[in-house]
């Protein structure tokens, strides 16, 4: 019997009399081909089958000249990091680690990577991160880091990839890997692009996150995919030893005259909508109501009203009042300030000349911003999403939430931004609200996210 | 690709029916094209604004497509000067270190730059979405063109949605079939007499992915230059499954047209056996043969002009063994009687490797025509 990689897959050829090819673990007859053929992912399991029955097989899986990485350097790890590698050993090298943003969970990576000594492939969310992660590696691998996306193809024994090209070259490289380390790991399980983490034969599986998935049954399938959490601390966990302590500041701001009329006109006519809906369709979801009201005159109205709606809470003129009155009390201060949208940040970056770290900024010029602010010479950053995951901020010490629509998880991964220690350091967040609007529902239900994850105080 | 919200479309009886361009919407495009040509070199902004009355409450997702494929033909412009990102670094960097009035900022960075302050100001953001300017469209684009680019754009973003896809075709299925095998698709042979093929990706088997949707679409084109096709294709939009089915005529561009002959090899070949016996015709790409599942396609097919007979030629020229192995097994599966295999010597093809029943001529740099019309039988 031999394996083959084949684009994602195992073919299983030369099937030997008296053995049933499809009681082979994950394995379907292919009639496009006329043989049987495996999802990548279940490559380990379909060797333990055959060794368990001694069924004799050649495991042509991996492509000639695989090399195994090069040598690590010695890498440092705090106690609990330590700890969470070996939940993850003892765990059979499968399963995720959920830490707190800021408590050093690439380190566990890299020690992960160092440990196994086996080809590694490191998937992240961003561009950003890709970029974050390669210097990363390559301070700690004596061999050469490969990089694919944002415009580059090198494929070494440890490489780093975004989520994006992994899920378009996994049917090319999904044989080249033993260990898959998956930054961020709560973006997968919900279905879309799950087929990067099935096309690779990697038995090892390492998943990181501050904000694990919970709900079902994206839970279950990143369970499948990547193995169970076996290592979790929260924010309150490290607090005081490994993090900053932290305030939460609350400034509840009331909109103008003309604000207050233009949002109540258009909030009315969007809920007029929602709730027309919502007697049709009682448990229909965001999605469901978006897509019925795209096809009507009136659902559409309703749909722009509520945009407009969420365009002016994002940036209202008490928001402009307070976030200048903020500067301007805090002039010794790190600042990081958070918008909902990149059209609110530029209007922070133009209004108090604050500079702008989006999507739209090139690396060089964010790699150069950054700099700038860890040595000083820039006292403030504002983005809408590019800051709120994963990328490794300078020391801050002050955060302003001016706005934001992703909820809990993006507040709790905007808050650990500030949560590096240093000694004496006390990390304060502003959270501007405007009064008698969605964004009171909203922050209600980011606090309640960030109060599980909070400090717990006597 | 065309994001969801502009696909064109509505749903009879769970299949999708696209909504090309047709003459009737010349019209609005020459305007659409008239408000980019008019915006070159000022900010976006402007022209989205001016945009926002063709597109605001726009009903018709064709318009919203239009422009969509408007803003991916429009070529980058000039940098601007002074350097945005120089001027970020400068203004940013000046404000942290005497924070106040921005523009005091602005002046001091102004004096530095030796530029106005109003230069300073519009540079600041001057590379970012909706403040960079406009570039020019492509040279000789009309509204006729746009129309069939729009609906490419439209066929594939449903193409692009989709988990595979069948299609019966005559002509070019061998530029199909190769295109797709270099997508990483599988091409499987589903009936008889017109082939229908069956095209999808290796991991479609264990469940409906969209992993290969940018593959399918990309075979579109290619289908352009058959003489006639049928596609049909599970789409999913909006989270439910749809039947698209598209046929010959559809309102698109087609590639560049395939080559007429794979290799110098075959042209000359086909060259000279039409001098050689100008009884025969020579026909490049004859109908696909179904064998073990898969298509063969035999380079040529010579029919005598007047007494019907005709032969296959199949030209197995300078490929890995490997290959050459694949197409021996495919032709001996075919059983074809008719076959004349011309194999180049350096192959070094044993008699028990070839097809039995097939006419064999071995060449060396150049297949010998006169050798193969010796085997027709004048």
């Amino acid at each position: 019997m031999r394996l083959l990689f084949d684009r994602g897959t195992i073919l299983v050829h030369d099937v030997p009399t008296g053995i049933d090819a499809l009681a082979l673990p994950g394995v379907l007859w292919d009639p496009r081909v006329g043989a049987a053929r495996a999802p990548a992912m279940m490559h380990a399991a379909l060797g333990a089958w055959l060794r368990a029955r001694r069924v004799p097989f050649a495991d042509d899986v991996a492509p000639a000249g695989t090399g195994a990485p090069a040598g690590w350097k010695e890498i440092g790890l705090r106690p609990y990091q330590s700890a969470a590698l070996c939940a993850w050993n003892l765990g059979g090298r499968r399963g995720v680690v959920v830490l707190p943003t800021g408590s050093g969970k690439t380190r566990v990576a890299q020690a992960a990577m160092a440990a196994t000594r086996s080809p590694a492939l490191c998937l992240v969310p961003t561009r950003i991160l890709l970029d974050q992660w390669v210097r990363a590696l390559a301070d700690l691998h004596d061999g050469p880091v490969g990089c694919l996306g944002d415009g580059r193809h090198e494929v070494e024994a440890v490489t780093v990839a975004t989520f994006e090209s992994a899920y378009r070259q996994m049917a090319r490289i999904g044989n080249r890997f033993e260990l898959l380390i998956v930054d961020e790991a709560h973006h997968f399980g919900g279905g879309t692009r799950d087929e990067a983490l099935e096309m690779c034969v990697a038995a090892a599986r390492l998943g990181l996150t501050a904000t694990p998935v919970r709900e079902e049954p994206a839970a279950t399938r990143l369970e499948r995919l990547l193995g169970p959490v076996v290592y979790e601390l929260g924010v309150g966990d490290l607090t005081g030893s490994h993090l900053a302590d932290l305030d939460l500041v609350t400034l509840h701001l009331e909109l103008a005259p003309d604000e207050r009329a233009a949002y109540d006109r258009d909030v009315g006519c969007f809920q007029a909508v929602r709730a027309h809906f919502a007697r049709l369709a009682p448990r229909a979801s965001w999605q469901d109501f978006a897509r019925w009201a795209a096809r009507t005159e009136a659902g559409r109205r309703g749909l722009e009203a509520h945009r407009r709606a969420r365009r002016l809470v994002a940036f209202t003129r008490a928001k402009r009042t307070a976030v200048s009155e903020l500067l301007a009390r805090l002039p010794a201060a790190r600042v990081l300030l958070f918008t909902a949208d990149n059209e609110a940040a530029y209007a922070v970056a133009r209004e108090h000349l604050v500079m702008p770290l989006t999507c739209d900024i090139g690396r060089r010029e964010r790699d150069a911003a950054l700099a700038a602010f860890r040595e000083g010479r820039l006292r403030a950053l504002v983005s809408a999403r590019v800051l709120n995951e994963g990328i490794d901020v300078p020391d801050a010490d002050v955060a302003i939430v001016i706005g934001g629509g992703l909820g809990e998880r993006e507040h709790v991964q905007r808050v650990g931004r500030l949560l590096r220690p240093r000694p004496n350091k006390r990390a304060l967040v502003y959270e501007l609200l405007s009064r008698r609007t969605l964004e009171e529902s909203l922050a209600r239900r980011r606090r309640a996210g960030l109060a599980a994850r909070a400090p717990h105080r006597p | 690709m065309l994001p969801e919200p502009l696909i064109a479309h509505s749903v009879r009886d769970g299949e999708v029916v696209p909504h090309f361009l047709c003459a009737a919407d010349h019209p609005w495009l020459r305007s659409l094209l008239d408000e980019f040509a008019a915006a070159a070199d000022r900010p976006e902004h402007h022209l989205h604004e001016r945009l926002a009355h063709h597109t605001t409450g726009c009903r018709d997702r064709r318009v919203l497509a239009a422009v969509h494929v408007l803003w991916r033909l429009v070529r980058r412009p000039a940098p601007h000067d002074p350097r945005p990102a120089a001027v970020r670094a400068l203004v940013f960097e000046e404000a942290a270190s005497s924070p106040g009035d921005p523009a005091i900022v602005l002046a001091t960075v102004a004096t530095k730059l030796g530029r106005s302050v109003a230069a300073v100001r519009e540079a600041l953001f001057a590379d970012l979405p909706r403040e960079r300017p406009v570039g020019t469209l492509p040279a000789g684009l009309t509204h006729v063109a746009l129309a069939l680019r729009v609906n490419l754009a439209l066929a594939q973003a449903l193409l692009y949605r989709s988990t595979g896809l069948r299609v019966a075709l005559e002509g070019n299925a061998r530029a199909v079939v190769r295109h797709a095998r270099l997508q990483g698709l599988l091409c499987y042979v589903e009936s008889g007499s017109v082939p229908v093929l069956a095209i999808s990706g290796p991991y479609s088997l264990f469940r409906r992915t969209l992993v290969y949707g940018r593959a399918l679409s990309t075979l579109l084109p290619q289908l352009a230059w058959c003489r006639r096709f049928a596609l049909e294709a599970t789409c999913v939009l909006a989270g439910q499954q749809r039947v698209l089915r598209l046929r010959t005529g559809i309102p698109i561009p087609p590639a560049k047209p395939p080559a007429a002959y794979d290799s110098r090899l075959e042209a000359r070949f086909a060259r000279d056996l039409r001098r050689i016996a100008p009884e025969w015709d020579v026909v490049r790409e004859p109908t696909p043969i179904a064998a073990g599942g898969t298509l063969v396609f035999p380079d040529f097919a010579l029919h005598h002009r007047t007494d019907g007979r005709s032969w296959l030629v199949e030209i197995a020229g300078f490929w890995t063994p490997e290959y050459v192995t694949r197409k021996l097994e495919r032709l001996r599966a075919a059983r074809l009687d008719n076959l004349i295999l011309c194999i180049d010597e350096a192959r070094r093809c044993s008699a028990a490797e070839l097809p039995p029943t097939a006419r064999v001529v071995r060449y060396r740099r150049r297949v010998d025509a006169a050798a193969v019309a010796a085997l027709l039988g004048d």
